[in-house]
């Protein structure tokens, strides 16, 4: 039987080959995410293996949940006093500042520019050389020196170096002077030399752009004056790495309790500044924690990537799936009488049917094997476009881990043999007298059994969809509602579609039929005559439509959410923000006292400026991190109407506490707190501080949940930048001359963008749009398996149409007719995919932009236009589809094709 | 048969719907080399009925597709009307199909998707025309399968999807209308009267009409019988009986 199998696929190679196909494309995807998901989590390992290089332990503050982005820095004294421990080599303070801006001089017209950063951070740090600690390697030019102090002379052009990529991208040259725009503000350096970022030898610094400064240069400029982000520390040879660790805690212990002494002697008003630091723990903490710490943090980055990779491979899977069943039933279908021959000869339903699955695992395995293949082929290719786009650099081999290989085969045989059950059981009950017969057919479920289980599922799909949208459910419940309720939707329209199939069909031709006369009549005719086939082949189709189109149904409600909040929510008129890439954002010092200054200079134009901080997970409230914005409480009415249901923005702080806060009503609601309540706030170093509550507002688009005073933002969070800005104007000023005002100051900070509210809008309805197109093209992937799909099915149905194609011919219908009809046909196999997937894919859409918070979506608006233009697109792939086939119904030989059996 | 021996199968005095002259046709080359037609020279005259026997092999169906321009001459020519055949590009090729010449074949005549008279309008409709209407009711009425017209080929009997196929030979008043074994999928009652109805489309129409078979009775009903045997045309009878023609396949096979 297995020889049998064996010459059955070797005699019917086209058609295997398309079943083929539809398995390598979902292998290929599926093993791609992998892959590549591999590639990256290796190179950032090796990246934090290499940046630790010899380091043993590190000195830094302790920081509670929350993003290390907060961290409380340490002061320089700790240098000093660790370098002083027994069995200590070597120390390296460090500091690693976000954006540090290079910027690229103007030329020939051309106005200067900051250097791009579309997905890598852009740092400022000390240049050392301490053997064995040093994470910058000079390549070119020489170290940087002190020149002289940049807060004596502000003039002074001090020196730099940069990183080799940064430099060899914007052609930046050593010996030349540039800008670099610094937490502080904008200062002229010399680049004096060019290094590889965390190897002598290459540059690992994966798309960040690096610039290195003398110590006390990069304190001065990086705002980090008498502090450090941390301590990296050699140990001696021989010496053991736990004793020396115990000795530096102690000595630092024993420092932190002096430091306290010498504090309570000081002025009152210092000893407020230092509260952040008072119950700041210093830690010591091994190499090994902290190349374990950096790879968490990356893994979270990149299991958001793991996972939507691998959720689209899944949808090829997926798609795929249904190809291959579809194209099993077929071409058993098409192999009855010969499978009753069989029968006939003496082989027993059971032989028969395994001989089936038999054959679907040889093709499975042939096509895992291939689909490999060509997943990393696709690695290859998509690592190049991440290098391009300026994600990163990802050197080196791509890692074949064993569990690729392992899940590849799995999913790729498993999916191909699973596909056969169903076709392969009926074939068993093929009778041996089948081979006599002259037409017949496998007789698949009834419709009727079809029809009520499709409408049982789609049913109960549609009330966990309901239940989702109506009722208020933790995320977990929620999401698995949504989620269920959409797989059930799905499943049950998919059993239902070849009930409806004809009359759609139907519907869809007969604007076909009246265009294009006979052909596309017998285009319609073809589409219906097996509804089964037309429902099965469209639902490939179906399911990236869907997807693509709830995507659309999301981004645009967002869309609308973010139009309406601009509208509703904003008083301020222009507003600066910043293009470099930081979760934080961050614009110098300078940028934001001139733009301050503005209502002082010209109180005719500019009414007030207001200043806005953000921190990720900035603060806790009982031990759960929250995003907090600052912004000056006393001001913030005049930029954003923040929708206060109770009390005033600008209510000063009550019962005894020093701060006041801004809380939407949600959280307030589930603290059980109002106006007055005092509620208390962790923030990172271990302070809890008690803010009383000065109002409760309900539009959180803008600000957040948790709002706080600039002020208290300096206390308590000093490392968070400044991240935007807005300005009011005077009454009756005139906004271009007010605007020109704006430009005056910010024309010297290329990374600065300023916008009014309609131009914001602009912005934010771009990304959405670029998220958007970035999603449709991972979903055209699965479109594309879709297109095979219906290339398979109609190449199958010219196998067996082949008497009557020549019948066609032969009475005098034309190659071009031919390939017309095949190709309306497809159309409107397509276009039945297509309008089922629109339509749950707007059900979908609506389904999620109910359950999703009012943050993201509050709006909700149904992109017709687009959706519109989707299914046109869905007809065009029928087009595609169908080029293959109609060429090949077009030559069929007609002689042969009226004498085929 | 010497190549200078007298055409006899070329009638004179009748203006040839169709004809082959010389016609040759190799399959395959060398060892694995045959002969289909091997210098066939023959008139099919207008308003006739010729038939056209042979055993199996002999290339009796091998001559009506070069002659219907379904198939190509290795060597020599086919015409249709004065239209060489040999000339034409593929597309004009089958537009003479669609216009001048009507198929019946032995089995699958039909279109399943389509209705008994859409498959009888086929050829007209892919020309982009419609029939006219008094020859569609006269070439429908005389199908006699009435109310069915409507109906799908597989509500049809075997014998009334055959009239069906040779109306829509007829439709297009094609020049000439080739049968390949129309009857040879049906009991010989039904066969006999698909054949009085060809008969008649040649008496009543004056259709051309070519029938390829190799049923003696089917044959009788022509007014002319070619026989061929290994690619030639060994003999020819005008108007023979069932008996004559059974006496000549004796001769040719014995």
């Amino acid at each position: 039987m297995f020889h049998l199998t064996l010459r059955n696929i070797a005699r019917r190679k086209l058609r295997y080959a398309l079943t083929t196909l539809a398995v390598v494309l979902g292998v290929a995807f599926l093993s791609t995410s992998f892959f590549l998901t591999d590639k990256i989590r290796d190179t950032f390992d090796e990246l934090a293996t290499d940046i630790t290089g010899d380091i043993d332990l590190v000195v830094r503050t302790t920081i509670g949940r929350g993003e290390g982005f907060n961290r409380l820095p340490i002061p320089e004294e700790l240098e000093s006093i660790v370098a002083g421990v027994p069995g200590v080599a070597g120390v390296d303070p460090r500091i690693m500042m976000w954006n540090v801006i290079p910027i690229i001089p103007a030329e020939w017209g051309e106005k200067a520019r900051a250097v791009p950063s579309r997905a890598a951070p852009q740092f400022g740090m000390i240049y050392s050389e301490v053997p064995g600690l040093r994470n910058l390697f000079l390549i070119e030019g020489r170290a940087p020196e002190r020149v002289g102090s940049l807060h004596e002379d502000p003039e002074l052009v001090a020196e730099f170096v940069m990183d080799a990529r940064t430099a060899k991208d914007h052609r930046f040259g050593v010996g030349e002077t540039y800008r670099i725009s610094g937490p502080t503000g904008l200062r002229d350096f010399l680049l004096v030399g060019i290094v590889n970022f965390g190897d002598p030898d290459e540059d690992k610094g994966i798309g960040a752009n690096i610039s290195g400064f003398d110590r006390l240069t990069a304190q001065e400029f990086l705002d980090m004056e008498g502090r450090f982000d941390q301590i990296d520390i050699a140990i001696e040879p021989g010496a053991d790495r736990e004793v020396v660790r115990t000795a530096i805690q102690t000595e630092l212990d024993a420092a932190k309790a002096a430091f306290l002494v010498e504090l309570s002697t000081m002025p009152d008003e210092f000893q407020i500044l230092l509260i952040p630091y008072l119950e700041a723990e210093l830690e010591v903490i091994t190499s090994d924690q902290q190349i374990e710490e950096s790879r968490t943090d990356f893994d979270q980055f990149i299991s958001i990537i793991s996972a939507v990779l691998l959720a689209f491979a899944i949808i090829a899977v997926v798609v795929s799936t249904f190809i291959i069943n579809n194209t099993f039933s077929i071409v058993l279908g098409q192999r009855v009488r010969e499978l009753a021959l069989l029968r006939v000869l003496g082989a027993t339903g059971r032989q028969v049917s395994r001989s089936i699955r038999l054959e679907g695992f040889v093709i499975g395995s042939v096509a895992t094997a291939l689909g490999l293949v060509g997943g990393y082929l696709l690695a290859l290719l998509l690592r190049l476009v991440l290098v391009s786009t300026g994600f990163g650099e990802l050197p080196g081999s791509i890692p074949i881990r064993p569990r690729t290989l392992i899940v590849a085969a799995v999913v790729g045989i498993g999916t191909t043999v699973a596909s056969t059950i169903g076709p392969s059981r009926r074939v068993r009950s093929i009778s041996p007298v089948a081979s006599l017969r002259d037409d017949v057919r496998l007789t698949p479920t009834g419709m009727r059994r079809r029809l009520q289980a499709g409408g049982l599922v789609a049913l109960i799909g549609i009330a966990l969809l309901a239940i989702g949208m109506t009722v208020d459910l933790d995320t977990r419940p929620l999401l698995s509602s949504l989620g269920l309720g959409a797989l059930g939707t799905f499943f049950g329209v998919y059993l239902l579609s070849p009930v409806i199939a004809r009359p759609v069909a139907d519907l869809l031709g007969r604007p076909i039929r009246r265009l294009f006369g006979t052909p596309g009549r017998l285009a319609g005719e073809n589409a219906r005559r097996s509804p089964r086939r037309t429902a099965a082949t469209a639902a490939a189709l179906t399911v990236g439509l869907a997807l693509v189109s709830m995507a659309a149904v999301v981004s645009d409600s967002m869309k609308a959410t973010i139009v309406q909040a601009l509208e509703d929510g904003i008083e301020a008129d222009l507003f600066v923000l910043t293009a470099s890439f930081n979760p934080a954002g961050g614009l110098p010092d300078e940028l934001s006292e001139g733009l301050v200054g503005l209502a002082d200079e010209r109180p005719d134009l500019v009414a007030s400026t207001a200043i806005y901080r953000f921190a990720l997970g900035g603060m806790t409230i009982d031990a759960d991190p929250k995003d907090v914005g600052g912004v000056d409480l006393d001001l913030v009415d005049s930029h954003m109407k923040l929708g206060i249901v109770d009390g005033e923005s600008a209510n000063p702080p009550t019962g005894g506490a020093a701060f006041s806060l801004l809380l939407h009503v949600d959280p307030a609601t589930d603290l059980g707190v109002g106006v007055g309540s005092l509620v208390d706030i962790g923030f990172p170093g271990g302070h809890e501080e008690t803010f009383s509550v000065g109002a409760i507002f309900d539009d959180s688009t803008m600000m957040g949940n948790w709002v706080i005073g600039n002020d208290a933002f300096d206390r308590f969070l000093p490392r968070a930048p400044d991240n935007s800005i807005s300005l009011a104007y005077a009454a009756g000023a005139d906004p271009d001359t007010a605007r020109n005002l704006v430009h005056a100051v910010t024309d010297d900070y290329p990374q600065a963008n300023v916008m009014n509210g309609n131009e914001l809008r602009e912005q934010m309805e771009g990304r959405l749009d670029q998220l958007l197109s970035i999603i449709t093209v991972f979903l055209g992937l699965s479109l594309f398996i879709a297109v095979l799909g219906i290339t398979n099915t109609l190449a199958l149905s010219v196998y067996e149409r082949t008497r009557e194609l020549g019948l066609l011919r032969a009475i005098g219908m034309t190659r071009r007719q031919m390939r017309r009809m095949m190709r309306w046909e497809a159309v409107i196999i397509a276009l039945f995919g297509g309008l089922l997937g629109v339509a749950m894919g707007v059900l979908f859409g609506l389904a999620a932009t109910a359950a999703l918070p009012e943050t993201f979506i509050d709006v909700t608006s149904v992109p017709v236009l687009k959706l519109a233009l989707y299914l046109c697109v869905a007809g065009l792939f029928g087009v595609v589809a169908a080029i293959f086939p109609a060429r090949r119904a077009a030559r069929l030989d007609i002689l042969k094709a009226i004498s085929y059996e | 048969m010497s190549i200078d021996a007298p055409p006899r199968q070329v009638e004179e005095g009748l203006a040839a719907a169709a004809r082959v002259v010389d016609g040759h046709k190799v399959y395959g080359s060398g060892d694995t080399e045959v002969r289909a037609l091997d210098g066939v020279t023959v008139d099919f005259g207008e308003g006739r009925f010729t038939a056209i026997m042979g055993a199996s092999g002999s290339g009796k169906s091998t001559l009506m597709h070069c002659a219907a321009g379904l198939d190509n001459l290795t060597a020599g020519s086919a015409f249709i009307g004065e239209t060489e055949l040999g000339g034409l590009s593929e597309r004009n090729l089958t537009l003479l199909r669609r216009d001048q010449i009507g198929f019946v074949f032995q089995a699958f005549n039909l279109l399943p998707t389509l209705t008994a008279i859409e498959n009888i309008n086929l050829p007209l409709t892919l020309a982009g025309r419609s029939a006219d209407p008094e020859w569609l009711n006269e070439v429908v009425t005389s199908i006699g399968i009435g109310d069915r017209l409507d109906h799908r080929p597989n509500e049809l009997s075997g014998g009334q999807q055959q009239r069906v196929a040779i109306a829509r030979a007829l439709i297009s008043r094609p020049s000439i209308v080739f049968a390949d074994e129309p009857t040879g999928n049906l009991d010989s009652a039904t066969g006999g009267e698909v054949l009085d109805f060809l008969r008649d489309a040649v008496d009543k129409l004056g259709q051309t009409l070519v029938l390829v078979t190799h049923d003696a009775a089917a044959a009788a009903r022509a007014d002319r019988v070619l026989f061929l045997g290994d690619g030639r045309i060994v003999d020819e009878l005008d108007r023979p009986d069932a008996d004559a023609i059974f006496d000549r396949i004796r001769e040719l096979g014995g």
